[in-house]
């Protein structure tokens, strides 16, 4: 797999991929769920009821009080990964490209998905969805995710809010829904991510940086070609324009982020120039996810 | 050719140089560069809220803006002052004045040279697209030159340019303008060149290039002559001379008849002062008179004006009068018909008038009897009896010593003749008729009367010159003249002279010579433009400017324009909203409203 190299894998290899148990799926998995059933983790006593299996009393209280009591486990359970990728024009931006980078952890989180027997999908989208993919099982359904993202050409203009109806529209279950993009759209995040929220996912946003956006190094008389809607705007870039208008991004990018935590997800941000493995490791980081759940 | 003072090769050369000017422009326009950006929103909220404060903002160009700005000040000066640069576009008509004050001079300059001056000026600045039309001022509006775009026709028209010795109808040359601008279908606007404004309406724009400044002149205001009524055969002139001056002068005022010189008198005039001169005691049987203003001086300044320094007057010859006289030998009426310029006296004797008829006497235009009687059957128009014995006259008595209590000095017979203390001997008494004015009365009695019915005339005296001392006054000739003169119908004219302007009545076949000598075109004869004698015939009638003597306008100095159009010109019009546009523009490209 070209996006994943062996390399990237053997990273990838040693994550795992912990989803909060409220936003686990129905079939049996990896995740801790907060159904309590056959299981291996214990989980807590209740007295017995006529019916119940004799093989989980617990013989020991028995004998310590005189009460049958049940043993309970919790029911370790699969998840749905939806991993949103922007894939608009904006995303074309960056050294590395950001599409690039976005399609590499697209990919990774697909792939850490799959070997968790996770029901993991890549789902690309920019102003709307054109179709929902299958979600890979295992390692045959590789080639196909590749296909996709390499297909996944930048273009045209970002509705996230839009995006996000279309996918509740086509009833795509609970789980842990991954969006990365740059964010680099003035509106729509904020009722996205809320929509989201309200619908039960998990929610972890990678927000991708680059230099041309955060740090344009561009002065002059210019003519700025809009990547996403092809608009055209002649302006007088100085230094004091560069300022404000990095006050405006970074104002933008805080009231994404403040949108992104009232729906109780989490948010990351990452430049493009960050190291793969840096990368790989910040997105997957366990203590970042518990400060996510919380 | 145009009016642009260029030839079409300069003028090719001129279009191609801007045309390729305008092309550097366009290749060396500062074209921006492209940069692609994830999205223009944020720049143009960046933009939005770093807008600069207008015209405290360090990122507007100021050279740029200044250098805007001059251009755009420039363009209005152009347009606006059509004395700075060129660029005069449309119809012009120009007005030229031609009266008499254009001919006013000052420090060696006529204002008609400063005026065509500006005017070959002005044309120099039409451009190629722009027509001119020449309207001359004078005492009746002419158009001089029709809508051209040949400056050589401008040229030729300018060259006879001649003024008239009367004034300039200025309002009936701006009607006249207006109306060449209103036919010629193009927008326009008429020069007035003068040096006087007038308030005439026009629809067209109306732009005033004063000329001539503040200047004194002494002129003659008035002169004439006549014959004078109190002394047969000789003539009185009058001149009154004029200060326009707020300075004190003197001239020479020199009266001639022809070549001799009549009168030579230094004249003093305080400012603004009249002054009214008579001279009498001219005897001719005819006169061509011209006063003339010479050597004048002005207190710290100069006679600006020549024209108004000559004057001409006439005084016609008398006309000639056949007399017949009858007497047996009066000395005294003898001596008084030798005096009458004009008359050709024949005597003859009582014996003789016995046998005359009408038929004979009709080659007379009036008879003189000395007591005599006129007999019936004698129907002649014109008779002075003096002591007549009956006849037509009918009943009539003799007085002794008869008192002169009265007489009709108010008579033409009677003009200029006093007969205070005439003393009387012997004299007839007239029974009056009804009609019969009574010209000298001693009491009651009628001694003299004066009878016209129609187509006759009889004037009966009834003094006998034998016995009276009536003959040895000096009122006697005078009165002889008199009464053949109104008994004969003969008038004196006083001619007075004739105002610029007017015609000349000549017979087909007549030849009217000019004041130079020289035949005069018929054209001319309806409107007679300069001053001087003319000759139709024998005949010769004075045109005379001094009924236009005034004070000279005084024109401006500056020779800066003067829109007498309340509203400012369309071109600084445009030029303003130009330029508000080009603020406006400004404005809106630093505050990030228009990119």
């Amino acid at each position: 797999m070209a996006i994943l190299d062996r390399a990237v894998r053997r990273v990838l290899d040693r994550m795992r991929l912990t989803i909060r148990p409220g936003a686990t799926a129905g079939r049996q998995g990896g995740h801790r769920s907060p159904f309590k059933a056959a299981g291996v983790e214990f989980a807590d006593h209740r007295p017995y009821v006529s019916g119940d299996d004799v093989r989980h009393i617990d013989w020991k209280a028995f004998a310590r009080h005189g009460h049958l009591v049940m043993r309970q486990f919790e029911e370790e359970r699969d998840a749905h990964v939806h991993v949103l990728l922007d894939v608009s024009g904006s995303m074309s931006r960056g050294q590395p490209p950001k599409i690039e980078v976005g399609a590499r952890l697209a990919a990774s989180f697909a792939y850490v998905g799959m070997r968790q027997f996770d029901r993991a999908r890549v789902i690309p989208f920019a102003d709307e969805i054109e179709e929902i993919p299958l979600a890979i099982r295992g390692p045959q359904d590789l080639p196909h995710l590749e296909r996709l993202l390499s297909e996944a050409a930048p273009g045209g203009p970002t509705a996230f809010d839009a995006a996000v109806r279309q996918v509740a529209a086509r009833g795509v279950p609970r789980g842990l829904v991954v969006v990365v993009t740059d964010g680099m759209a003035p509106d729509g995040w904020a009722d996205g991510f809320r929509h989201l929220g309200a619908m039960g996912h998990e929610l972890r946003v990678i927000r991708l940086s680059c230099a041309e956006d955060d740090r344009p190094t561009f002065e002059g008389e210019l003519e700025l070609q809009d990547t996403e809607s092809d608009e055209r705007v002649r302006l007088r870039v100085g230094k004091r324009l560069i300022e404000r208008y990095q006050a405006v991004v970074k104002e933008h990018v805080d009231e994404v982020r403040e949108s992104v935590r009232r729906a109780g997800g989490r948010w990351i941000e990452l430049d493009v120039a960050t190291p793969t493995d840096d990368m790989l490791k910040r997105v997957f980081a366990a203590p970042t996810l518990r400060s996510a759940a919380r | 050719m145009t009016f642009a003072a260029f030839g079409w090769g300069t003028l090719a050369a001129i279009a191609g140089g801007a045309g390729l000017t305008v092309l550097m422009l366009y290749l060396l326009r500062r074209t921006p560069k492209p940069q692609l950006v994830s999205n223009v929103q944020f720049w143009m909220r960046a933009a939005e809220s770093s807008r600069p404060r207008f015209l405290r903002a360090s990122r507007i160009p100021w050279l740029a803006f200044l250098v805007s700005l001059l251009v755009a000040l420039l363009f209005v000066g152009e347009l606006g002052d059509p004395r700075f640069g060129r660029g005069v576009r449309g119809t012009t008509v120009i007005v030229l004045a031609a009266g008499r004050s254009m001919d006013a001079t000052f420090a060696g300059e006529r204002r008609i040279d400063r005026a065509t001056r500006e005017v070959r000026r002005w044309v120099e600045r039409t451009t190629a697209g722009g027509r001119v039309a020449v309207v001359r001022a004078g005492m009746r509006p002419e158009t001089l030159l029709a809508l051209t775009e040949d400056p050589s026709d401008l040229e030729r028209a300018l060259e006879g340019f001649e003024l008239d010795d009367g004034p300039a109808d200025l309002e009936g040359a701006l009607r006249l303008a207006d109306r060449i601008v209103e036919t010629s279908g193009d927008p326009g606007q008429i020069l007035l060149v003068a040096d006087r404004d007038v308030e005439a309406e026009t629809t067209s724009t109306r732009v005033l290039i004063p000329v001539g400044v503040p200047a004194d002149t002494l002129a003659i205001s008035d002169f004439s002559a006549r014959r004078d009524p109190g002394a047969a055969g000789e003539y009185i002139a009058q001149v009154q001379l004029q200060s326009f001056s707020s300075r004190e002068g003197n001239a020479r005022l020199q009266l001639f008849d022809g070549e001799v010189q009549l009168l030579d008198r230094r004249v003093n005039l305080r400012a603004g002062e009249g002054v009214r001169l008579d001279a009498q005691g001219f005897s001719a049987e005819r006169a061509e008179l011209t006063a003339r203003l010479t050597e004048i001086e002005v207190t710290g300044s100069e006679d600006a004006l020549d024209l108004d320094d000559v004057a001409y007057a006439v005084v016609p010859a008398l006309e000639p009068l056949q007399v017949l006289l009858v007497t047996d030998g009066s000395l005294w009426l003898t001596s008084a018909l030798a005096v009458h310029p004009n008359a050709a006296v024949d005597v003859m004797s009582p014996g003789d008038w016995e046998q005359a008829d009408d038929a004979a006497l009709a080659a007379y235009d009036v008879l003189l009897l000395d007591r005599v009687t006129l007999r019936e059957g004698i129907e002649h128009s014109s008779v002075v009896l003096f002591a007549p014995q009956g006849g037509q006259l009918g009943g009539v008595s003799l007085a002794e010593r008869p008192r002169v209590t009265a007489f009709l000095g108010s008579h033409p017979a009677l003009e200029g003749v006093r007969l205070d203390g005439v003393r009387v001997g012997r004299a007839q008494r007239f029974a009056t008729e009804s009609g019969d004015q009574v010209l000298i009365r001693s009491g009651a009695d009628a001694i003299a009367v004066a009878r016209e019915t129609p187509g006759r005339r009889l004037l009966a005296y009834g003094i006998n010159l034998g016995f009276t001392d009536l003959v040895q006054r000096e009122a006697f000739p005078l009165m002889i003249h008199q009464s053949l003169r109104w008994a004969a119908s003969v008038r004196d004219e006083i001619p007075l002279p004739r105002r610029l302007g007017e015609p000349i009545y000549a017979a087909a076949d007549q030849t009217v010579l000019g004041p130079d000598g020289e035949p005069v075109d018929a054209t001319a004869l309806a409107a007679i433009r300069h001053q001087g004698i003319y000759h139709v015939g024998e005949r010769a009638e004075a045109f005379s400017g001094t009924v236009h003597a005034r004070e000279l306008p005084s024109g401006a100095s500056g020779g800066r324009f003067r829109n007498s159009d309340p509203l400012p010109p369309l071109a600084i019009l445009v030029a303003a909203a130009l330029m508000l546009l080009m603020l406006l523009e400004w404005t809106l490209l630093h505050r990030g409203r228009l990119q």
